[in-house]
C-alpha cells in the first residue's frame, strides 16, 4: 500500500513543460503517466511525465479551465467555455474527442466524475446543475435553484450527493435521488460587491471533498476591494459535511492580495492551496487543517456577533437568531508557503502523493516534488545518519 | 488636460438640486443663445435627439464588437451571426445581435490614448484638448426646441464622474445629472405652504433677478431664466419619477440598468434632445471574461429592448443611438484574466437618426492589435454624430463674435456611415 509520504518544506521544480499560451488548469492522469492542461486557447494539451512528449487535443471552440477522469482512468473528461463536455480517450494518438456533448447553454464551468464511473456531474451558465450517463451520454438529472451562476459541482463520495457553489457563496448540496436541494450553505466570506464598479465577485475557482467525504473544501477570494483591479484576498474554507457548517478559513501565511485557484486534500493529511497573486506572481500554501489545529485556532478566537444569518431551508426563523452570538469559523494560516515567480492558476497532487503539478499564467507547466533534492545536503546528512 | 478619475464616487458631486440646476446657469456668463441661419435652418423640421449609452470604464471591443475567436488574443467566446450578412458579434450579445440590422458598427478607432479621462473627453467632445462642449450640450444648444422647457441634455448613472459639459456654451445646456431614476433633489414643493406665500416667492425671485439685472448682459438673466424654467418644468413632471411600468420593468430588467433605460426611453419621449445612461462596470483589469459575461447580461437584453421601443415607436429616424466606451481594452490578456486600457482599436455601435443601419466600418489586423483599415479617432466620430442629427460640424459655434469651430477642423465626419 501507498504511504504518499510528502515533505511540503522540501518541495522543489523536477521538471517544467513549455506552452505558447498561458495555461488555465492541469490535472495528474489517474495513472501519474500524463499531465493535462487547459490553456487560453482551444487545446487541450497532454505531456506525457517521462518522455515529454506532447500531444494537443482539438476539439474545444473555447478555452477548457475544468478536467476530471473517469473512475477507471482511462477517458479524460473536459469543460469547455463553449458549453461542451469533451471525451477523451487518455492515451490516444489520435487527439480528436470520441465525444462532444452540448451540456449547456452558456458556458459549462465544470465536470466531474461520479464514484460509480456511471455517471458525470457538470453546471453552466445557464445557472443548471446536470447529471449524465456516461454510458449513453443522455442527461440523468437538470437541477435549477442557482440565482447565479454556479461555478463548480463535484460529486461527495457516497454519490448520493452533490455539492455546487455558485458566484454569490451559495452552496447548494444537491440529493441526487431527489434530484433537489437537499441543503443550502451560504459562504458569504466568498463574495463581495465591488462598490466602485458595482458588480459582484465571488464564487468557487475550485472544489473538492475529503477522500472520505467528511470534508468539502472551496477555494477563491474574500474581503472584495476592487475586483476589478484584482484587489481581493484568495481564501479558502472547509465545510464539515455533518453539520455542514463552515469549520475553518484557509488563509495564506503572509498576507496576500489575489485568487486562490487550486485546493486539494493530500492523502497524508495536509491541504494545499495554489494562489495567483495580484503583482502576478503565486505560491503553494500548506495547512495542517486537522481537527487539533482548527480547535485551537478557534480557542484563539475571540467570538464575535454574528450579525448576518445565512437563510436556511429548513429554518424560517433565522430572524429571531440574528442578534445571537456565536463563534464564526476560525483561520487556519498556513504552515508553509512555497513562493511561485509566476500566477498559479490550477494544481494538481500525482497519484502517488509525492509530487505536484502546476498551471502558470507564463505557460509553464510545472512538476514539483514534495521530497529531498536528490544529493541534497539535508539528505546526505539524513543519509550518513542512518 | 489630463483628466483624473474619479476615484471615490461623491454623491455630492452628481446629484442634482433644483438649486445648484439655477446657480449653475450663472456659470455661462456672457454667451447669448446665438444660432447661426445655417443651424436654425438645420434645426426645422421633425426634431432630432440622442441617445447615449455609455459603457464607463471602457468596454472590450473582443468581447463586444470585435471578435477574434481562436486567435491569439481572442479570449473564450465565440461569436454569433446577426441578421446583416457578414456581421457577427460576440456570443455575449445575444439579444442586441438580433437588433444588429439596426446599427452599424466602427471598428477602426484609434485615439491614441490609454487614459480614462482623456478618452472620454475625446468621445465626447471630439478634441482631447480644450474648452469644447460635449456631445450632448451641443445638442441641446442646436437641436432643442426653444419652446421645449424641458432639459436638453440629461444623464443618467447610478454613480458617475463631474464633467463641464457645457464649456462655453449657455449653463442651461450643460448636462443634468440624475442618480439613477431617484427625482432631483427638491423636485417637489415642501407641502404646507400656502399659495400665497408661494407668490410672494415668486415675486421676490423676480425682484431679486431684476436688480441681479442691472447692468448685466441680458443672456446672462435670459441664462438663469431658462435653467429656472427648465426645472420648473421637470417639477411638473414629476410622474416620469414617481413609478415606472411593472410591464415595462418586466422586459427593461428591474436591475437600475434597466430602470436607467426605461426612464431614458420616458425623457425621450417627452422630448429631452440627449438622454445618456451609464452602464458601469468595464474597467476589467482582473476577471475580464467573467466580468463582461456579468455586466453584458445585464446591458444586452435591457439595450435591445431599449432599441426596439425606440425603433416600434418610429422614433429612430430622429434618435441617434450611440454605445461606446472612452477606449477598448487590450489585446494581451494579463495574468489576472484581466485586459488593461487600450485605445489603439476600439469599436462602437451607432445607429438611427442618419447613420446608414448594418454597416462595418474599417478593420483591425487578424490579433486585434492594431487597426488595418480606414482609422478614425474621436473627432471623426465627433463630426459623424453631429452631423447624423443635422449639424453641420464644420461650422462655428458663435460666441459673443468669437467663432469657435463646431467639431475639430483637422476631422471629418464619415461620409461613408452617414445616409
Amino acid at each position: 500500500m501507498t504511504t504518499f509520504s510528502a515533505i511540503p518544506e522540501e518541495t522543489h521544480e523536477i521538471k517544467r513543460f513549455e506552452h505558447e499560451e498561458p495555461l488555465t488548469t492541469c490535472r495528474f492522469s489517474p495513472d501519474g503517466r500524463y499531465v493535462f492542461a487547459g490553456a487560453e486557447d482551444l487545446g487541450v494539451h497532454r505531456w506525457d511525465v517521462k518522455s515529454d512528449a506532447k500531444a494537443t487535443l482539438e476539439g474545444h471552440e473555447s478555452w477548457v479551465r475544468r478536467m476530471d477522469f473517469s473512475v477507471d482512468g482511462s477517458q479524460l473528461f473536459t469543460a469547455g467555455w463553449d458549453g461542451q463536455i469533451g471525451f477523451w480517450d487518455i492515451d490516444a494518438e489520435n487527439a480528436q474527442p470520441h465525444h462532444m456533448l452540448q451540456a449547456h447553454r452558456g458556458f459549462a464551468r465544470w465536470v466531474n466524475a461520479s464514484p460509480d464511473g456511471k455517471s458525470i456531474a457538470t453546471c453552466g451558465n445557464d445557472l443548471r446543475v446536470r447529471t449524465w450517463k456516461l454510458k449513453n451520454y443522455k442527461m440523468t438529472a437538470d437541477m435549477g435553484g442557482h440565482d447565479r451562476h454556479p461555478y463548480a459541482v463535484m460529486y461527495h463520495p457516497d454519490g448520493e450527493h452533490l455539492a455546487s457553489e455558485d458566484l454569490m457563496g451559495w452552496i447548494h448540496i444537491w440529493d441526487t435521488r431527489r434530484r433537489r436541494i437537499a441543503n443550502k450553505i451560504h459562504a458569504d466570506i466568498m463574495t463581495g460587491y465591488d462598490n466602485k464598479f458595482a458588480a459582484d465577485m465571488g464564487g468557487a475557482r475550485d472544489m473538492e471533498f475529503h477522500p472520505a467525504g467528511e470534508r468539502l473544501a472551496c477555494a477563491g477570494i474574500s474581503n472584495v476591494v476592487n475586483s476589478f483591479a484584482g484587489q481581493q484576498d484568495p481564501l479558502a474554507i472547509l465545510v464539515d459535511w455533518n453539520t455542514k457548517q463552515i469549520e475553518c478559513h484557509l488563509e495564506a501565511k503572509d498576507k496576500a492580495t489575489g485568487v486562490m485557484w487550486g485546493v486539494s486534500f493530500h492523502p497524508s493529511g495536509f491541504v494545499a492551496c495554489g494562489i495567483a497573486k495580484q503583482n502576478g506572481s503565486g505560491s503553494i500554501e500548506f495547512f495542517k487543517a486537522d481537527k487539533e489545529s482548527i480547535e485551537s485556532a478557534r480557542n484563539e478566537q475571540t467570538p464575535v456577533k454574528d450579525e448576518e444569518q445565512p437563510p436556511s431551508e429548513t429554518d424560517d426563523k433565522t430572524d429571531s437568531k440574528a442578534s445571537e452570538t456565536k463563534p464564526i469559523a476560525p483561520t487556519l494560516k498556513s504552515y508553509f508557503s512555497l513562493a511561485v515567480d509566476k500566477c498559479v492558476r490550477g494544481m494538481d497532487f500525482s497519484p502517488d502523493g509525492k509530487q505536484i503539478a502546476i498551471a502558470c499564467s507564463d505557460g509553464t507547466l510545472r512538476i514539483l516534488e514534495m521530497d529531498k533534492k536528490v544529493g541534497s545536503d539535508s539528505e546526505s546528512e539524513e543519509k550518513s545518519k542512518g | 488636460m489630463a483628466l483624473h478619475r474619479n476615484q471615490g464616487c461623491n454623491v455630492l458631486d452628481h446629484r442634482m438640486s433644483r438649486r445648484n440646476f439655477v446657480m449653475g446657469a450663472g456659470a455661462a456668463a456672457g454667451f447669448g443663445p446665438l444660432l447661426t441661419p445655417a443651424m436654425a435652418k438645420q434645426a426645422k423640421g421633425k426634431q432630432k435627439q440622442i441617445l447615449q449609452v455609455y459603457l464607463q470604464g471602457g468596454v472590450s471591443q473582443f468581447e463586444s464588437w470585435d471578435c477574434k475567436p481562436g486567435t491569439k488574443y481572442g479570449g473564450p467566446f465565440r461569436e454569433i451571426q446577426t441578421p446583416v450578412p457578414g456581421m457577427k458579434i460576440c456570443e455575449l450579445l445575444p439579444y442586441t445581435a438580433q437588433k444588429m440590422h439596426l446599427l452599424s458598427i466602427i471598428r477602426s478607432i484609434n485615439l491614441k490614448t490609454n487614459d480614462h479621462g482623456v478618452g472620454r473627453l475625446f468621445m465626447e467632445k471630439g478634441r482631447t484638448v480644450g474648452d469644447y462642449p460635449y456631445v450632448g450640450s451641443v445638442a441641446s444648444r442646436y437641436l432643442k426646441n426653444a419652446n421645449d422647457p424641458l432639459p436638453g441634455y440629461i444623464h443618467i448613472s447610478t454613480r458617475g464622474l463631474t464633467d463641464n459639459t457645457a464649456a462655453f456654451l449657455e449653463a442651461q445646456h450643460a448636462q443634468m445629472k440624475l442618480e439613477g431614476v431617484a427625482p432631483p433633489e427638491n423636485l417637489l414643493q415642501r407641502s404646507g405652504i400656502p399659495e400665497s406665500v408661494l407668490t410672494k416667492s415668486e415675486q421676490f425671485r423676480l425682484q431679486l433677478n431684476k436688480q441681479f439685472g442691472t447692468g448685466r448682459s441680458k443672456s446672462l438673466i435670459d441664462s438663469y431664466d431658462a435653467s429656472f424654467d427648465q426645472a420648473n418644468q421637470l417639477m411638473a413632471r414629476k410622474h416620469l419619477f414617481e413609478s415606472q411600468p411593472e410591464k415595462d420593468l418586466d422586459r427593461y430588467g428591474h436591475h437600475p440598468f434597466g430602470q436607467n433605460c426605461l426612464l431614458a426611453r420616458r425623457l425621450l419621449e417627452e422630448g429631452v434632445t440627449c438622454v445618456k445612461v451609464t452602464h458601469h462596470g468595464y474597467d476589467t483589469h482582473a476577471e475580464n471574461f467573467n466580468f463582461h459575461i456579468e455586466q453584458l447580461d445585464e446591458f444586452d437584453k435591457t439595450f435591445a429592448t431599449l432599441l426596439g421601443d425606440i425603433e416600434e415607436r418610429g422614433m429612430l429616424d430622429n434618435v441617434l443611438i450611440m454605445v461606446y466606451s472612452e477606449f477598448g481594452r487590450t489585446p494581451k490578456i494579463n495574468n489576472k484574466y484581466g485586459r488593461d486600457h487600450w485605445g489603439a482599436s476600439c469599436s462602437v455601435a451607432l445607429g438611427g437618426a442618419g447613420i446608414q443601419p448594418g454597416a462595418i466600418i474599417g478593420a483591425t489586423n487578424e490579433d486585434g492589435t492594431e487597426v488595418s483599415d480606414r482609422e478614425v479617432d474621436g473627432g471623426h466620430l465627433f463630426h459623424t454624430y453631429m452631423q447624423a442629427v443635422g449639424i453641420n460640424s464644420i461650422n462655428d459655434h458663435d460666441i459673443a463674435g468669437r467663432s469657435v469651430p463646431i467639431g475639430d477642423p483637422a476631422a471629418s465626419a464619415i461620409e461613408e456611415l452617414l445616409s
